[in-house]
Formats: structure tokens, sequence, C-alpha cells
């Protein structure tokens, strides 16, 4: 560690870069000081992953400049950024199961002769990283026989054995318990004194101030602000952490401007669903009750448990707790049940769990009640095409054949084929699971008609979402969660305050 | 090396199932038959099994690396019908046998090629060299067995010869065991092609060329497979261009048996020894009681499922429950 | 229009000009080559097979494939000439032949769908099996085949002219694969194939029983290479247990030729006729220019790896 460099370690001037259709990134400059950890913060769509892709060097950038170690950086490979210094760990960890710790760790640098496997030279500076970091583990355990934790260790170990400079962390604690955390955070120590520099990405923001000494915050794909941690507990001047985690989710969310919320004017009577103390490896004493006719949001950051809530009700994850139909208690088993119990979600990641992209729109329609397009058993084209041609027609998907492929629709409309599908089994109860993330705003506002219209013709709708004004607009009633649980449920209208909405999402105290 | 001394690890592994098995059918047999373990019977077995584990043990290395080789039977045949038809023609045995596996290693660059380079799925690249192997072999031999006068009659020591009392292909088996057993856990070659297998980003991250590793894979399986096919053609002291139908698939029966996994990563050459023995010691152990040759092929079946099911459901714990993992 | 769809067109126009290419060789190298008589000898050779790839196309749509087509034809011809000889009517011989082979293809099912077993070794293990019953069957009748002592009417079935002159198989082939034209267009069965081998966790979360459909696309395979067998001993006239070795590789060929993805989600039954009869006709321009049949054999697995390779050059620009 040269004690008189007090040049950044890496600067990071007017980064820019586009896709087309889109600014991922836009002008972000920020510094990352040597030898410290770095947090970088962001909900999704913030350009966080894009950033990192950037910095690895497995995508290049569009614009703007990028110095490392005072020299410029633009590698074309990962190849190059890792021999630069760079390396990145990612939650599918790269270590492979069936080889023992040992043989990860020399893997692709083996000391060889005739092709033959010999003693390491460098073995005891090896086991001496390893032990630093962990000592629990041995050199001689098959790699897939360790923990989650254990496994990061050993890609940790490897990645520091090869001179690495800086060390990006993607959500490193994501599958880990608190016993794990707390063991991960003194190895992430022990990097630290060892000279190296982490950025440290992650979504759980109390980290941030357990870990961090600097942090930067992307939203929507440009810098908010890049601070010093130990500052910002100073500025907001109090002792309890949430107080500061509220000052970095107001400049994660950022001003959120909110439209009328427009109350549905459905009398809340009937309930037709309700669940208690809901309980998962992530959930904990989970409760909230479903009306007919209205719209109840889910609200929380990244990694709150909303996701998990949904796929407990869709029969995905195995639970504890109850749930009630209409005041009959019923176990969810798997998908089969949550569908005939009336029961349908519209799935976060479309590409993967909710189109068929290979199909046209008019074969997608109709797949979840196939009954609805059939004449004597058979599948009729003609009751086909009307369906497709009504949802195209409602869901003003104006300027697009029926017989088009669903997998090269932008974005909002592939949602809208998965939200058609979905209605098409004329369920009780919707759940829509980030209904409107990665999608323009035109076609957000005709989501949004299109929820609100459910909820008139008396269906229970659930939207799961972690956009603040998406949430305070639609949703009649808001429960809000943090970390596995839930804080509180508020009723929407009138004087709802968008910043006690995320103080409480922050982890903040329940007042009144 | 790999393994600690835990007791679970040790049921968990495929090996000690399967060893079991072997040791009962054994026993089974032993009790049941006079001349079973006389060491001609055991000479035999082994004999009987040895193209299939010399061509098995190279594969082992291959479906390491999540992939398989269709065309082995066929580069049998066709190597043999080469090298017999070179005999016939005057040429000495040496050289003959040479330029013959070097004709079988070129359908070994065709699948290296096709798979590694130009990214075909296995099961097509290896089923196409299946055919046009067989499709040259037939052409070659121009549809019936090569045979001779002129092939001389020391083309039979190598697959009928003894040395010390010991039968030639037997040395094979053992030497090349060894030799694969040595690759798999001592060699970089091994080393990488279980970790292409095992964890493909991985690899990649640690400056391993895949694409490298997968072709000479499949270079050194078909080598073998045309070794396999000099020996099958001493054996009938001729080129048939008819046999091995059906090898690939007793090759990769071996295989799975001993433990290797389809998907790739973790592997064991002597698993596969495993694997072949039991079906060669089934097949020796049914005919000594009469018991007619279909069983064997029903039984092969049934075993095969039953082996596979048992090691993967309830032995390495795999479960079928979440249909989608949530990152949230 | 768009890419997709376009791309699937221009396959099968390369599909056809190819076909048409072979055509128009070999009427011009053989002058018996555009006879009716030659060309019912093609597809009567091409029947088994194209009536069996119309399934086995399904169940590769749906992203599965099947191993044990041939162990499970020539099992279930050696069982009907078995039972016929033992003296069960003929009728119920055909009947019970073809269940013994579903119940051959839902055991496939069931391993695949249910107990998730990889397809290649749950369909290996059932070819080992069933062709081992084959033998196994003509053992107990007492030699090495069935063909002495069946009854006399026993060749009626398959040998069969439908109008006096068409030959059943030729029928049967021709319903078969209307009826998969239909199936794949018009039921819930063909949606659900395409759904499942595009995108299996939609279609899991689209409440579609995965599972069960995987059991009923491997039942119709299984029955109809039952069938098959059964038309093709009864033609024959004698059973032998160990015909239509390596024929779940020609079906694949077929397949594959056809423009079926193996990796499922795409592909059609006119596709696969395309490609079995640019084989099979490809076979029969060899045959009468007598070229011996095993120039077919490296034909196959030169016109597969070509076919692969365009398909992937196709797709890489597409």
């Amino acid at each position: 560690m040269d004690p008189k460099n007090t040049d950044p370690l890496m600067s990071i001037k007017g980064l820019r870069k586009e896709f087309p259709g889109t600014l991922a990134i836009n002008n972000v400059s920020f510094d990352i000081r040597r030898n410290t950890i770095h947090c970088l913060i962001g909900e999704n769509g913030s350009g966080k992953s894009t950033m990192i892709k950037i910095l690895t060097g497995a995508m290049e950038r569009t614009g703007g400049e990028i110095f490392f170690e005072g020299m410029p950086f633009q590698p074309k490979t990962i190849k190059e950024a890792m021999a630069r210094g760079i390396t990145a760990l990612y939650q599918e960890l790269n270590v492979v199961d069936d080889l023992s710790v040992e043989e990860n760790l020399t893997l692709g640098r083996e000391n060889q002769r005739f092709g033959m496997i010999l003693k390491h030279a460098d073995l005891s500076s090896l086991i001496a990283n390893l032990k630093s970091l962990d000592e629990s583990i041995k050199l001689t355990d098959r790699v897939g026989d360790l923990s989650v934790a254990q496994r990061q260790v050993v890609e940790i170990a490897k990645a520091i054995s090869t001179d690495c400079k800086m060390l990006i962390m993607d959500e490193p604690t994501a599958s880990l318990s608190e016993e794990e955390t707390k063991r991960m955070f003194k190895v992430i120590r022990k990097l630290k004194s060892k000279g190296i520099t982490i950025i440290y990405i992650s979504h759980k923001l109390s980290e941030v101030f357990e870990i961090g000494d600097d942090v930067s915050v992307l939203r929507d794909g440009e810098m908010i602000g890049s601070r010093v941690v130990a500052e910002i507990r100073n500025e907001t001047s109090c002792n309890s952490e949430s107080e500061a985690c509220l000052e970095l989710v107001k400049m994660m969310l950022g001003k959120v401007v909110l439209e009328e919320y427009v109350s549905s004017g459905n009398e809340r009577t009937e309930k037709i669903l309700e669940a208690r103390n809901i309980g998962t490896k992530k959930l904990r004493d989970v409760s909230f009750e479903l009306y007919k006719g209205e719209i109840l949001g889910f609200y929380g950051l990244v990694g709150a448990g909303k996701t998990e809530v949904a796929q407990v009700l869709y029969g995905m994850d195995p639970y504890t707790g109850e749930i009630l139909f209409k005041d009959k208690p019923m176990k969810i088993k798997n998908v089969a049940w949550a569908l005939r119990a009336g029961i349908t979600l519209i799935p976060e990641e479309r590409r993967i769990a909710g189109i068929f992209g290979q199909l046209s729109i008019r074969a997608n329609v109709p797949i979840m009640r196939m009954r609805k397009v059939m004449k004597n058993g058979v599948i009729n084209r003609n009751k086909e095409n009307q369906l497709a041609d009504g949802f195209i027609k409602n869901m003003s998907l104006a300027t697009t054949s029926r017989e088009k492929v669903v997998g090269f629709l932008s974005g909002g409309n592939q949602q809208k084929v998965v939200i058609a599908k979905c209605l098409n089994r004329e369920s009780d109860i919707l759940l829509m699971d980030e209904p409107t993330r990665g999608i323009d705003v035109g076609a957000k506002q005709e989501i949004h008609d299109i929820i609100r219209e459910l909820a008139n013709k008396g269906k229970g709708v659930i939207v799961f979402s972690s956009e603040l004004p998406e949430i305070m607009q639609l949703c009649d009633r808001i429960v809000l969660m943090y970390e596995g649980s839930v804080r509180t449920v508020l009723k929407n209208g009138g004087n709802l305050d968008s910043d006690r909405v995320m103080a409480l999402v922050a982890g903040g105290e329940v007042t009144a | 090396m790999r393994q600690s001394r835990d007791f679970t690890k040790i049921i968990r592994d495929p090996k000690f199932l399967m060893s079991i098995i072997l040791i009962l059918l054994n026993v089974f047999f032993a009790i049941y038959s006079d001349s079973y373990f006389s060491i001609e019977n055991i000479f035999n077995m082994l004999k009987q099994s040895s193209m299939i584990i010399i061509v098995a043990s190279a594969a082992t290395i291959l479906m390491m690396t999540g992939n398989f080789d269709l065309s082995t039977g066929s580069n049998l045949a066709m190597t043999g019908v080469i090298y017999a038809i070179q005999l016939s023609a005057g040429m000495p045995l040496w050289p003959a046998a040479i330029i013959a596996v070097l004709c079988g290693s070129m359908i070994g660059v065709v699948n290296g090629v096709l798979v590694s380079k130009m990214e075909f799925p296995p099961f097509i690249a290896t089923l196409g060299t299946m055919y046009v192997g067989r499709g040259l072999a037939l052409i070659f031999a121009d549809g019936t067995p090569v045979r001779g006068e002129k092939i001389p009659l020391g083309i039979a020591t190598l697959a009928r010869g003894e040395f010390l009392g010991i039968p030639i292909p037997i040395f094979f088996i053992v030497v090349i065991v060894a030799v694969f057993m040595v690759v798999e856990k001592k060699s970089v070659f091994g080393k990488y092609s279980m970790a292409i297998g095992g964890n493909k980003n991985a690899a990649f991250f640690s400056g391993i060329n895949a694409g490298g590793v997968v072709f000479w894979n499949y270079l050194i399986v078909a080598v073998l497979a045309a070794f396999a096919g000099i020996l099958t053609s001493s054996r009938l002291a001729s080129g048939d261009p008819r046999i091995g139908v059906g090898f690939e698939f007793d090759v990769i029966l071996a295989i799975l048996l001993g433990g290797t996994s389809l998907k790739g990563g973790k592997g064991s050459v002597i698993g596969t020894l495993i694997g072949a023995l039991i079906v060669a010691v089934l097949g020796n152990g049914l005919d000594m009681l009469n018991i007619l040759t279909f069983w064997q092929s029903i039984l092969k079946g049934l075993i095969f499922v039953f082996a596979i099911i048992i090691n993967e459901k309830i032995l390495k714990n795999i479960g079928k429950d979440k249909l989608v993992t949530a990152k949230n | 229009m768009n890419a997709k769809s376009i791309q699937i067109d221009r396959q099968k126009i390369v599909l056809v000009s190819i076909f048409a290419m072979i055509m128009v060789a070999m009427s011009f190298l053989s002058p018996r080559f555009l006879q009716v008589n030659n060309f019912m000898n093609i597809f009567l050779q091409l029947a088994p097979l194209i009536i069996i790839a119309s399934a086995a196309n399904l169940l590769m749509i749906s992203g599965n494939f099947d191993l044990s087509i041939g162990s499970v034809l020539a099992f279930s011809a050696i069982m009907h000439a078995y039972l016929s000889k033992q003296g069960v009517p003929i009728e119920l011989s055909i009947v019970l032949s073809c269940l013994m082979a579903i119940v051959w293809g839902v055991s496939n099912g069931v391993m695949v769908g249910f107990l998730n077993v990889n397809p290649v070794i749950a369909t290996m293990g059932t070819m080992y099996a069933a062709r081992g019953f084959a033998y196994l069957i003509a053992r107990w009748d007492g030699g090495a085949n069935i063909s002495a002592g069946l009854p006399y009417d026993f060749n009626v079935f398959g040998r069969t002219n439908i109008f006096g002159f068409l030959p059943i198989i030729l029928v049967f082939m021709v319903a078969i694969v209307l009826i998969f034209i239909f199936i794949e267009n018009k039921t819930v069965l063909g949606r659900f194939s395409f759904a499942i081998g595009g995108n299996r966790t939609a279609a899991e979360l689209s409440g579609i029983r995965v599972p069960l459909v995987l059991v009923a696309l491997y039942a119709i395979v299984g029955l109809l290479a039952g069938l098959c067998g059964v038309i093709q001993v009864s033609r024959v006239g004698s059973g032998f247990p160990n015909i239509a070795e390596g024929m779940e590789f020609d079906v694949v060929v077929a397949i594959v030729l056809g423009g079926t993805s193996m990796l499922g989600g795409s592909g059609s039954t006119i596709g696969m006729i395309l490609g079995a009869s640019i084989v099979g006709v490809a076979a029969n321009g060899l045959n009468l220019l007598n070229v011996p049949y095993f120039y077919q054999t490296l034909s196959k697995g030169i016109l597969l790896l070509i076919s692969v390779f365009a398909d992937q050059a196709i797709r890489r620009r597409g």
C-alpha cells in the first residue's frame, strides 16, 4: 500500500452507455478511492448491472472515460480487465463443485509438467490466503459440499491470489444467513486490510452503514450522489441507522412525483383472500387480507420479500401458516392448486416465465384456458382470432397483427400479452409481480388502466411493485414490506406521505 | 485425494452401490454355478468386455465435459475393415495398423470440429459421423466381411495371444484403464475436462480453452475406438463392416453405471470399469446358468434404469421442487 | 410477416428445392424413376418411418426424444406373431400387441415426465429391455424367429389393399400424417407440446400439466411403433426380433432434416415429411442406379450434417 498515493484507484468521468432505444447510463461520474469499500446501490433499472458489465470488460461503453490507476481503462474482454486486476464475483458462483478447494484455487494455473499436475509452487501462499479469510475450509474439501458462504470465500481466495486490485462483489450476502453475513463482513474487512479495493453492490441499505466507506447511488442511469458514509451519518445527526437509510432511500428513489390517486370507489365488502402468519425461508409472519374489487399493493425495496409472497400464493414455494379463501382454509400445494383456487400470477420475468416467445399472439393468448377457443374438442381458428383481436383492441396493441411472434414484440407489448393470457383464465384473484417493469410510460399508463378496470369488474388484484409512484397511484391499500416481514398496512388516499412510506420500507419505526 | 473420509460421502458415491452390486452378483453366481471362479472363465469375461472397457475409459473423460459419442461402434467397424483390407493386400501388420488407426481418428477430428467449433449438439454430430463411418465401412468392404488368404496368421496374436499366461487383451485393459485413471485424477487435461462439464463459466474465467479440450477428447475416443477395431479385427481374422452396431450404447451404459453424470462434471474411470464388469459378469454368469442371452438385454435395461434412478434420486437427494427461484 | 416466420419458410423452401433437385436429377439418371410403381415403392419403404416420425416429431417439439422406437416395434412384431401362433384370434392379437407397446411408451413417459429421468437414459433402458423381450419371445417359440406355424390368415392384415390397390400401410401413413397435422395445429395436445418445448417454465406456470402431456406423447409414439411392428410382421409373414435396429436414429434424421429443432419449440409434420422424403428419394435413387445399399448409410450421415449446418447458418443470420 502506497501511503503517498491519494489518487483514486478508479476514476469514472461522463460514462455513457446507449442501447437501441434506451440510455442505460447517462453521464455518470464518480471516483473510487484506493483501498475502500465502495458501496454501489440502486433499484432495478438504475444502471447498476450495466455499469458492472462495463467495469468488468463484458461490455463496451458508448462514451466517457475511465481511468484505472491513472491509466486509461478500456478493456475489450473480461480477460483484459482481469489482467489489469479487476475481478468480479457474482451470485452464480464460479467454482467447480466437483473439484476440491485446492483444485479450484489452482484452476487454470496449475504447476504442470508433461501435462501432469504437480504440487503447486505457491501452495503455501494460497493456503495462507485461504486461511486468512476462513480457517475452517480445508484444501481437500470438495467445494460442492461447502456452504454457500464458504464457496464464496473459495472464490474470493482465488480472485485475490491473482494479483487482484479491485474486487467487485455483486450481492454477496443475498443467500447468507445473519451469522454468515457477519463472517462475510470479516472476510471483506480482511481483504481491505490486504490493500484491495472493493465495490460492494447490495440492496440491503443497512449493510452500507455496517461495512461501507463510500456509497454511490444510481437512479435511472444517473449518478445521484457519491458520498462518504461517515459524512451521511454525521449529517443526519442521529443514532438510529434507519434515519441514515432514509437519506439513502430518498437518493435512490428521488422525488416521488405522484399522480393523483383515484380511488376505485369499490366498497370493501367481501373478503376473498386472507393470509395468516405466512413463513418461508425468507418470510416471517406475513399476514394480510384481500377484498373483492380492491387493488392491494405490496411495496418494499428489492429483497423485501414481495416476490416471495407472490410465489407462496401461487403454489410455487412451500410455506407455513394459513391461507383462506372466502374464509375457507386451503393448502396451496402447487401451481395447479392455486389455479383451481382461482389465483393467477403474472410473473416478474416475462421472458423466462411468462411468454412463449416462439409462438404468435394468437397462440399465446388462450393458452391458460383453451376451452374458450375450442369447439367440439378442437381448436377453432375463428374463435382464436376473435379472442386475440379482442385483446389487441382492448389493450391498444393497435399496430400489431395477431400472427406476430411474441418474442419479437416490445417489452410493453409482451407484458400485455402475458396479462391477456392470464386474464383469459378468468380467475377471481390476480397477482401481478412488477407489472410494468421495463415498460415505457405510455404502455405503463395503459396497463394501469387495465388493472383498474379489473378491480371494477370485481376481481381482487394484488400488485407487487418496487416502483413507489405505481403503488401510490393504483392501490387502495398498501402492504409495506421490509426484510421479509410486513411493517404495516396503510390505506391510500389523501394524506399518505411518501416520505413516511419510504422511511418504513427502509426499516424505520412504525409510528401511529 | 478428492473425497474426505466421511462415511456418508462414501455411501453417496455411486461407485459404492455399483461395487456392492458387482460383489453380490459374483457371490450369487459363484454359489449357483460350479466353474464360476475358474481362471478361464474370468479371462473369458474380461476378454469379452475388453473392447467396451478400452473405449469407455476414454469416453468417460469425454462425458465429464458434458458430451458423448455415438460414432464409436461405426468407427470400430470401419477401422477394422481398413485394417483387414490392407493386410489382405499384403501390407505388413504394423504399418497397416497405424494407417487404419489414423483413418479412424479422422472421425474423431470431425466430431471434435463439429461439436466444439461449430456448436453442433453432440447427439447430431456423432449421429452423423456414425452413419458416415458405417457407410464407409460397408463401402470399403463391399458389404461383406473382408477375408483373404493373404491375411497373415499373425493377425490373431493380438487378440488371441497370451503373454505370461494372460491373454493379451487383458494387458490392454489394465494399461488403458491405468492410463486413464491417471489422466482423470492427475492430469491437467482430466481436471479441465471435469471443470468444463462442472461449471462452464468457471472454466472460462480461469482461462481454460473449452473448445480445445473437447476437441482432444473426441479425438482420443476415436483413436481408442479405432484401436478396438483393430483388436476385433484380429480376433475375427477379418474385417466385418457389420459389427459394432449398438456398441456405443454399451459404452455409454458402462460409463453411466459407473456413476459418471450425463451432464458432465464428476466422473470416474474406475467406476466405468465396475460398470462394464457388472454387465460382463451378468452376461457371463447367466450364460453359465444356461439362462438365455435375451434376458441379459432385459436385465441390462432394468439394472440401468434402476441404478441411475437410485443414484440420482435417493443417494444424491435431488428433489424437484421449485419451478422458478426468486431473486428478490 | 416477421423475421421468424420468414426463417421458417426459408427453411421449407430450402428443403423443397433440395427435394426437387434430387427428383430432377434422378429422373434424368434413371428411366425407371418417374413411375408410379417406383413412387409406391419409395413410400412403402418410408411408410413406417413416416408414421412413427409423426409422433416422434411432436415429442421432439416438446423437447424430448425416444430411443426405444426400434425395439418396441420389434417387440410388437414378435408378440403379434407369437400370440397368433398360440391361437389367439388375430384381431385380439393385434390389439394386445399394440396395448403392450403403449405400456412401453407410458413407462417412458412416466420416467421422463414424473421421475424427471433424462430422456436418453429412460428410453435407452426401454430400448434394451424391449429388444431383450423380443428375442426372448422368439426363443419361447422355439427358435431364433417365428416364421413357421402361423395361422393361414396371418398375412391378411398386413397385405390388405384398400380399394384393391393401396397397401394398408400407405393408407395408414396418409391417415396418421393428416391426423398429426391436425393435432399439431388444432388440438390442445399440439399447442401444449409447442409450449412445453418452447418454454417449459412458462408452461408449468401457465398451469399446463407437463408430466401428463409427456406421458401422452410417449404413449402415442409407443402405440405407433407397435402398430408398425404389427403391420410389418403381418405383411412379411414372419417375425424377426432383430428388425428395426437403429430405426430411432433414422427417425431423428427425418425429423431434424425437416427443420425440427432438437431443443424443442418449433417444427412441423410437413417439414418432417419433406425430410423423410428427401432421405427416401435419395435412397431409392441410389437403388435404381444400382448403387449398393451402404452408400445410403453414408448419404444419410452427410445429409444430416449438411442440413443441421445449413439450419444453424440460417438461424445465425436470422
